[in-house]
């Protein structure tokens, strides 16, 4: 029989451009930076998918997700450039990558701008 | 579910405020942070103590930040008596350097305990600069968490600002 291993997504967004490498090597040095090397190895994150320019599917063990959100809130590239927003959280990949698709598709609607400007919040 | 943020940058998108779990993102314009009387809706962030009490009693202010989280025990009693709310930033904790941040997380915690047990309105605001300090709403549950609070307490946390300001 072979185990299953429990698994949960989480869906982050960095504040600009960068490629999964660099993305990875911020998100991952944070979270060890953070968690320490023991929680580290429980969570064993992994940024497994880019979406778009900005945004990017986590994979860590089930159990460690709230750890891996905060962890990122304290998240910051060298020059403080950047940082990572955790948007939401699942069990299954799938509905990371359809809630993904359906910003990069919203956003790509609003640069063409079929809906009206962003407006001021 | 109305949670809000406060930041100190000019604008924001509604776009990227739904997307981090918000249903407004306040700017300095909507809200300003004072450290003197201001006629507009503000939010007074100070340390001494006479002035802390005078802006409690101000009705522009809709609620105070305790600069360096100072422990004041008279002055969270009066603004728990007022029904003014006591707001965290969430990026003293974030965005300062190692040292630093074990520090404001210490008093983080203190200044949270003595607010609570003093029955204060709590609430946490990012009051990010610039995009790269933002943070969505679940990365400040789990700050408001980190904190002391337990989570139905933390959604009211990031309740409190959309409350204040409608009073």
């Amino acid at each position: 029989m072979i185990l299953r291993r429990k698994l949960r997504y989480i869906l982050i967004e960095s504040s600009e451009d960068m490629d999964i490498g660099t993305a990875s090597s911020l998100a991952l040095n944070g979270l060890m930076r953070f968690l320490g090397e023991e929680q580290y190895a429980n969570a064993n994150p992994r940024l497994i998918r880019q979406y778009g320019s900005r945004m990017y599917a986590l994979r860590v063990n089930r159990g460690t997700e709230r750890r891996a959100v905060l962890g990122l809130a304290f998240v910051r590239s060298a020059a403080d450039s950047a940082g990572l927003y955790t948007i939401k959280t699942s069990g299954s990949m799938h509905s990371i990558s359809e809630y993904a698709s359906k910003e990069l598709h919203r956003h790509s609607n609003l640069e063409r701008g079929q809906k009206g400007p962003l407006d001021k919040g | 579910m109305a949670y809000t943020d406060l930041v100190l940058m000019q604008q924001t998108s509604i776009e990227l405020a739904k997307r981090l779990g918000y249903s407004r993102i306040f700017t300095s314009s909507d809200i300003s942070i004072a450290r003197k009387q201001s006629v507009r809706k503000c939010i007074f962030i100070g340390s001494e103590k006479g002035r802390l009490d005078h802006a409690i009693r101000d009705s522009s202010v809709i609620g105070i930040v305790l600069e360096d989280s100072i422990e004041s025990k008279s002055v969270i009693e009066h603004a728990a008596s007022e029904g003014k709310p006591i707001f965290l930033i969430a990026t003293h904790l974030t965005s300062a350097a190692t040292q630093a941040r074990l520090r404001s997380i210490y008093r983080m915690r203190r200044l949270f305990g003595f607010a609570r047990h003093a029955r204060a309105s709590i609430g946490i605001i990012s009051l990010a600069s610039e995009p790269a300090e933002l943070l969505s709403s679940m990365q400040m549950l789990e700050i408001a968490k980190m904190l002391g609070a337990d989570e139905p307490y933390a959604k009211e946390m990031l309740e409190v600002l959309s409350g204040a300001y409608d009073t």
